[in-house]
């Protein structure tokens, strides 16, 4: 009688029936709708039915993916608005509350029948395609494993939808305020995740903002999660996160039904204590969303100013508004008065960076290894890269001592070198450091840094650049030992045209292979960057059976592999001489323009007509231009090359100021 | 059987019940009075249990009555608004109040629709505001309760329904013992039913009494005496709550045993001397005068 009295009440029941048994078939004609009826109709009208996308996967979720996935992020919320609408309405609270049963039972009644409106169509729903297994050949969406799996995963998303929903209710005395919170709840934690680093950001220099939300930040939105159900199935570490959040819901809700008011029915915050915290929540969440718009649309420290206090404003008075339920709420500006204070306090902490974190370098004894790089993508736990790919890219992890100490000098340089702030500029690039200490800690700094820190390195980046192991990271060729998989070497050229050889020949490759790693380990920074090269250098290799491509450049300081291409009389096979050229062109490159735009354009065939050209024909000068232009936009001279051969098309190059021969500067000023 | 101990109830900033004491015998009929916004419906939906008090004890039968099933199920509060579930016929209400009150009497609910003329079958949500009222009477009384809590319970009800609304309550009272807390803000429309009244006014009980000692404690008298003049000494020894002259004719509200009162005036062998009906109204508007409020403000 007891357990009777507490679990079960015929006319709550069918009150509950009455009010909310709509949900129950419409949300089961929905399902029915959208999967057992759309296996049927694409079965019954295409021969070749089992090749559509939707039966390709061994997945129910890709049928109707999106009306699925509405419907999980509808039903559960409409459900738990109704459910729980006595609770917000004046009248039915006093009403509900007079009768003879505790909260508690309440609670667990209603929330039992609306788990059992969501979750009994979705068995249906799985009885009958269970059913219908037998009648469709589809063997791959329709077996025990996939039907069990829809019904699992169905059921999960939508109890914990649902569950959100119920816990929503008892802070909130408003039906539609329970339903837009309801949704805030489900992205506020990556929302505010995003919007806190993206404002640190501004503030806090050397702050890695893109490590932090690369790592999982939109693995916290429900709806991504859900949205991949259509190729990656839940892991068990899915189910039970939702799971565990859904009886986290559960319990915080029940407690907190029971301290609930009832008289705070149509209150937008149900407990008075957590009105401050609604309060100045919306203030802050809105600031921070002021300041992250104008942070990236405009970037000046004015606009994000203007941001936030705008913002604020704005989040301060509709909370207001919301609270009071009123539109005169200019009276309460006091409240605003004192959060301006606090975040102005909390800002120049921030500034004047109370903690260090801004010029906090770790010491090189301490530092396990560290990751340099100009991104912090590839730290990302998401590139599930496969081992053999990675190898063919550049990595970015050092170990030696020496490169780590140079590393920590150049970190120590950019921190104490020039304020350079990014966010007014549009063009910048990025230096990240991830240190893994010795400790166990990891110390994760990003700077931006100019245009040019990578491609015109000053002194302590040269040296790192110099580095063995920044070349080794930096080049593949240096990492691969064993030549024997390599099939062949193909070298084409730069400029365009046949000019390409093949190296076949094992000890060839191999000779070849030596040689350009000589070259590389030898090279300067200045040569590192200079842009110059003749050819492409493209490995193709066949391991386990896979083939695979490793990329290098002919560069034109590589002196070795040049001597041993020439000795074979296959250096002028790979790339163009002055021979091979008729003339050149040369003019000044006018402003914003490129030598992207030389190729599109239809430029090419007036190039020689252009007025204020000169042309070039002697071969030693055209040898010069070869060796000295490159394929940069950034050159003050644009450089024409005719070929002698069939080539109708001439090849743009450029050529820097201070790279231009002596005939050029004479001639074009 | 009810006991208000030092309750205190706020709303937002509005302190609506201030240290309030409460205590109501079983088998009695307790009229709340008091204006506006003096606090009866917050008290009511406390002593209901639907609201908890911020501070204080409110036992029924010696019990708290919040969350308390066993309390709630031999008991009725109707408050000033009425609730019935949307769509639902008299018959599908009746249904719910029996899976509810484990006391549900289904052969008073049968007899009761001989007086409240409404058939079974339609929906409470279309009926007038009386008859909705005659519903709510109807359902109550056949849950058989031990306490009912009645909030401005005969708005909207016609006189002759009104009458019957009252016979039947006074009647449940006299059979079973049935203990009725009932507000008002018009105190002539319950006098007739209470036999305690409270007045509350700002949150607070401003005068309890119980009707019949007031009825037979104050008096209205009217004396003249020969030549006008009033002997010394006359009521010294009573309470005056009230004087005014007109004439030669003096009118007193004295509290008092009435023989006492009488034997006293006879004694100055006074020209003219009527005792006077008294209306429970008049009583009050003299005792709170002597509280220092005017009843104009208080009650309506």
């Amino acid at each position: 009688m007891r357990l009777k009295t507490l679990l079960f009440n015929s006319g709550i029941f069918v009150q509950n029936v009455r009010a909310v048994g709509w949900i129950f078939i419409a949300y089961l004609l929905c399902l029915l709708f959208a999967v057992p009826l759309r296996i049927l109709m694409a079965a019954s009208s295409r021969e070749d039915y089992q090749r559509m996308y939707e039966f390709t996967g061994e997945t129910l979720f890709r049928f109707s993916s999106g009306f699925q996935m509405i419907l999980m992020f509808t039903v559960p919320v409409l459900l738990g608005i109704f459910i729980f609408r006595y609770m917000q309405v004046k009248l039915s609270a006093d009403y509900i509350h007079s009768l003879p049963l505790k909260r508690e039972a309440l609670y667990h009644q209603n929330v039992i029948f609306g788990l059992g409106v969501l979750v009994i169509p979705v068995f249906l729903t799985g009885f009958i395609l269970f059913i219908l297994s037998g009648f469709v050949n589809a063997p791959n969406v329709l077996n025990v494993g996939t039907i069990a799996a829809w019904v699992g995963t169905t059921i999960i998303v939508i109890v914990f939808v649902f569950m959100a929903t119920v816990f929503v209710a008892m802070f909130t005395g408003i039906s539609v305020f329970q339903g837009v919170l309801t949704y805030i709840l489900l992205v506020f934690p990556a929302g505010v995740t995003v919007l806190f680093f993206m404002n640190v950001n501004y503030f806090l220099r050397g702050f890695p903002v893109d490590y932090y939300l690369d790592h999982q930040v939109d693995r916290w939105l429900p709806f991504v999660r859900v949205g991949e159900l259509t190729h990656s199935p839940f892991s068990g570490s899915d189910f039970f996160g939702f799971l565990i959040i859904a009886i986290v819901f559960y319990l915080v809700a029940l407690f907190v039904y029971q301290r609930r008011k009832v008289e705070m029915a149509s209150q937008a915050v149900a407990f008075r204590a957590l009105r401050p915290v609604f309060l100045y929540g919306v203030t802050v969440c809105a600031m921070l969303l002021g300041g992250m718009y104008f942070g990236q649309t405009q970037g000046t420290f004015g606009w994000r100013l203007f941001g936030y206090i705008v913002a604020s404003l704005i989040g301060y008075v509709v909370a207001q508004m919301i609270l009071e339920k009123t539109w005169r709420v200019l009276g309460k500006w006091k409240g605003y008065g004192v959060f301006i204070v606090a975040m102005a306090i909390l800002a120049l902490l921030i500034k004047f960076d109370v903690t260090g974190y801004e010029n906090r370098v770790p010491v090189a004894e301490n530092v396990e290894r560290v990751y340099f790089s100009d991104s912090a993508h590839w730290l990302s736990p998401r590139r599930q890269l496969f081992e053999h790919e990675d190898f063919y890219n550049q990595q970015h992890f050092y170990e030696d001592r020496e490169t780590i100490e140079r590393i920590i000098n150049l970190h120590e340089e950019v921190v104490s070198g020039d304020r350079f702030y990014d966010q007014n500029r549009r063009f910048y690039r990025q230096a990240v450091f991830y240190y893994e200490l010795t400790n166990g800690r990891k110390l994760v700094r990003a700077f931006p840094v100019r245009v040019e820190f990578y491609n015109n390195p000053n002194e302590i980046m040269a040296q790192v650049m110099e580095s063995q192991e920044y070349k080794y990271n930096h080049f593949p060729v240096l990492r691969l030992e064993d030549t024997d998989k390599v099939n062949h070497i193909r070298i084409s050229s730069y400029r365009g045209g046949q000019r390409e050889i093949i190296i076949t020949d094992a000890t060839e490759i191999k000779e070849f292979h030596q040689l350009l790693q000589e070259d590389i380990k030898a090279m300067n920074h200045d040569e590192f960057n200079d842009g110059k090269s003749w050819a492409w250098i493209e490995y193709s290799l066949i391991s386990d059976g896979r083939r695979n491509y490793l990329n290098a450049d002919w560069k034109k300081s590589y002196k070795k592999i040049e001597a041993w291409l020439e000795a074979r009389d296959l250096a002028r096979q790979a790339r163009f001489t002055a021979e091979d050229i008729a003339f050149a062109i040369i003019g000044k490159r006018e402003v914003e323009e490129g030598i992207v735009d030389m190729r599109v354009v239809e430029v090419d065939e007036d190039f020689k007509e252009r007025e204020g050209t000169i042309r070039i024909e002697e071969v030693e000068q055209l040898t010069v231009l070869l060796d000295q232009s490159t394929r940069s936009d950034e050159g003050e001279y644009i450089i024409a090359y005719y070929y002698n051969d069939e080539l109708t098309r001439p090849h743009f190059e450029s050529i820097s100021a201070d790279r231009a021969p002596e005939f050029i500067l004479e001639q074009l000023n | 059987m009810i006991q208000v101990h030092n309750v205190k109830k706020e709303f937002e900033d509005i302190e609506a019940v201030k240290g309030l004491n409460l205590k109501i015998k079983k088998g009695s009929i307790y009229g709340l009075l008091g204006s506006n916004g003096a606090g009866k419906t917050t008290l009511l939906k406390m002593i209901g249990g639907i609201y908890k008090q911020d501070a204080g004890d409110i036992f029924i039968d010696g019990k708290p009555v919040f969350e308390n099933v066993e309390l709630k199920s031999k008991m009725i509060v109707l408050t000033d608004s009425l609730y019935f579930f949307p769509q639902y016929t008299v018959r599908q209400m009746a249904n719910f109040y029996k899976s509810m009150y484990p006391l549900w009497n289904e052969e008073r609910f049968q007899q009761l629709s001989k007086v409240f003329p409404i058939n079974v079958n339609k929906k409470i949500d279309r009926m007038s505001k009386g008859m909705q009222r005659q519903v709510a009477f109807w359902l109550s009384l056949s849950t058989m309760p031990d306490l009912i809590i009645l909030d401005e319970p005969f708005d909207g009800l016609d006189a002759v329904m009104r009458q019957k609304v009252k016979n039947l309550l006074v009647q449940d009272v006299a059979e079973r013992e049935l203990t009725i807390l009932i507000s008002s803000h018009n105190l002539r429309e319950v006098e007739d039913l209470c036999d305690h009244i409270g007045i509350l006014h700002h949150g607070e009980m401003m005068i309890e009494k119980e009707l019949d000692d007031l009825k037979t404690d104050v008096h209205k008298i009217q004396v003249a005496f020969k030549g006008g003049v009033v002997p010394d000494g006359l009521l010294k020894e009573f309470d005056i709550l009230y004087k005014e002259e007109r004439g030669s004719v003096h009118l007193y509200i004295v509290r008092g045993d009435e023989e006492e009162v009488c034997a006293h005036i006879d004694f100055f062998m006074p020209v003219l001397f009527d005792v006077l009906p008294l209306t429970l109204e008049e009583i009050f508007i003299y005792e709170m005068r002597d509280v220092g409020y005017a009843i104009e403000n208080v009650i309506v």
